[in-house]
């Protein structure tokens, strides 16, 4: 048992690494016993061998190895941040087209908000037909280049602007639309002055409607124009199918010869309410109507619509060539 | 020693920080001041000298790589040291799975760049060392030290043959000092043992 207990402090008493009191102890133990003394003096031997394993030398050249892939390793390292900044060129580079159209596209959209304030003073019922061809060409001049990019990469702002034309393009106009610009004009950036055109049913061609429906965007708004028989009755019912139709009544005005109804519809309701008009009023000018139902397909969100409830007649100062 | 910031009082601060802006070449001066301790840290260790050639490389490539991030809580060394050892250890562990590294026993011939020497055990005791050059008892002890299992080597490798202190050891290998202490005296009486097998009695 003792021995046992010495031998393993054997490497401790080799090394001094003890207290003096075991010292002792160990020494005493050791004069007495020859197997414990032949331990220690094997075990002091082994720890000399060992302490005796001299130093080898490194190959010459493992110095320079070592510098050459170090150096080699800084070089990809400041390559790799490099890399890093401006990523594969066919990655980064369409990021940042595409995150400056966004810039350019939204600063324009909030541009645009701004302008109906301005132009709703000047404007009454004014109707201009603005020659689409005038547009287009100015436009095109001016963005041509810029912009043909654009829509490619950043469909949805451009798609609403360019519809919003075709709309207004289409809407009032029959055997006059002019197709081609209507889909060109998908291509066009809006200008940014005055996108509001009022354009009306010409009817020139057949005609006059007792029912007309005209057809007035502005931003994301709507005018209507019903004509019925009994307006108060026709107001009771369009407000029925508002409801119904989970829209919200804001204004209702009354006039000496119309009613004039403000609501806000979801634009997905847009087509009911079309049919639901439909039936309170007589519909005449499908084609108005259809392309607006078309048209609103393209709408999103929440729209703003105007009704002015109408008797007979033909209607108001609406009527232009 | 044991978590003193010493980084002030390091002899290899100015240099290091060189690394540390960058300066490739200051490396150099690192590199040649300690790759002869680093060679023979991964020799003694795996007891195979051309796998230590490589280990000391990936050793100070890595180092490099990482000297940012030395913070100074050790001395540079020991934190150079610490790469090394690591490194061979994970290659010995893979160098004894692939068999290469069999136990030592007393028949096996003992594999050197000098080529193979048998032993024979000499009968009645007799010492056969003194037949035997210094430089072949060395290569017995080294034979031996590859027989222990590899926390035993480290130990025995890093406290007699390259003689670090008890804390630099419980530093690098991240044991307590008691543990070196304990491993240390498995280590050297393993390797008496085998010795005695080997060369006999143990010459004084």
């Amino acid at each position: 048992m003792e021995c046992h207990r010495i031998q393993e402090k054997s490497s401790a008493y080799a090394e001094n690494l003890i207290s003096s009191e075991e010292k002792k102890h160990i020494d005493s133990h050791l004069r007495t016993c020859p197997k414990c003394s032949l331990y220690l003096e094997e075990l002091k031997k082994t720890i000399a061998y060992a302490q005796g394993l001299e130093d080898i030398e490194p190959p010459p050249w493992l110095a320079q190895k070592v510098m050459s892939r170090v150096r080699e390793e800084s070089a990809n390292w400041k390559k790799g941040i490099i890399q890093k900044l401006f990523f594969p060129l066919h990655i980064k580079v369409p990021i940042e087209v595409i995150a400056t159209i966004a810039i350019a596209v939204t600063t324009l959209y909030v541009y645009k908000t701004i302008q109906p304030e301005m132009r709703l003073t000047e404007k009454t019922s004014q109707q201009v037909i603005v020659s689409e061809q005038e547009e287009k060409k100015s436009v095109l001049k001016s963005n041509e280049s810029f912009y043909k990019d654009t829509f490619l990469k950043a469909p949805e702002p451009a798609k609403r602007e360019g519809f919003e034309k075709k709309r207004e393009v289409l809407v009032g106009k029959t055997e006059t639309v002019e197709a081609p610009i209507a889909l060109t004009g998908e291509k066009i950036m809006p200008q940014e002055t005055d996108e509001v055109f009022d354009i009306e049913a010409i009817g020139a061609k057949k005609p006059a409607p007792e029912l007309k429906v005209m057809a007035e965007r502005k931003r994301d708004s709507i005018s209507l124009t019903v004509n019925v028989k009994d307006i108060r009755s026709a107001r009771k019912e369009i407000r029925k199918v508002l409801i119904q139709l989970k829209g919200k009544v804001i204004k209702t005005e009354s006039f000496e010869d119309k009613d004039v109804l403000i609501a806000e519809l979801s634009s997905k309701e847009l087509k009911d309410l079309f049919g639901k008009l439909r039936l309170i009023g007589e519909v005449k000018e499908k084609d108005a109507l259809y392309a607006l139902e078309v048209d609103a397909a393209r709408f999103r969100g929440d729209v703003k619509i105007k009704i002015d409830i109408e008797t007979g007649q033909t209607g108001t100062a609406n009527n232009q060539n | 020693m044991k978590g003193q910031k010493q980084l002030n009082l390091d002899d290899d601060y100015d240099v290091v920080l060189c690394c540390q802006k960058g300066e490739v070449e200051a490396f150099e001066e690192i590199v040649k001041k300690y790759q002869k301790k680093m060679f023979n840290i991964s020799y003694r260790i795996t007891g195979d000298d051309s796998e230590a050639e490589e280990i000391v490389q990936d050793a100070f490539v890595s180092a490099y790589r990482g000297i940012n991030g030395f913070k100074g809580k050790s001395k540079f060394s020991t934190w150079l040291y610490t790469i090394v050892i690591n490194l061979s250890r994970n290659r010995l562990k893979k160098i004894k799975k692939r068999g290469l590294n069999e136990q030592f026993s007393i028949d096996d011939p003992v594999d050197t760049d000098d080529g193979q020497i048998k032993i024979e055990l000499a009968s009645g005791g007799l010492s056969v060392l003194e037949k035997l050059e210094k430089k072949e008892v060395d290569l017995k002890v080294q034979g031996c030290i590859n027989a222990l299992e590899n926390e035993f080597r480290e130990v025995i490798v890093l406290r007699d043959i390259q003689g670090f202190s008890y804390d630099e050891i419980s530093d690098m290998l991240k044991i307590a000092d008691g543990t070196v202490k304990s491993r240390l005296h498995r280590a050297r009486a393993a390797v008496k043992d085998c010795l005695k097998k080997t060369i006999g009695d143990l010459p004084g």
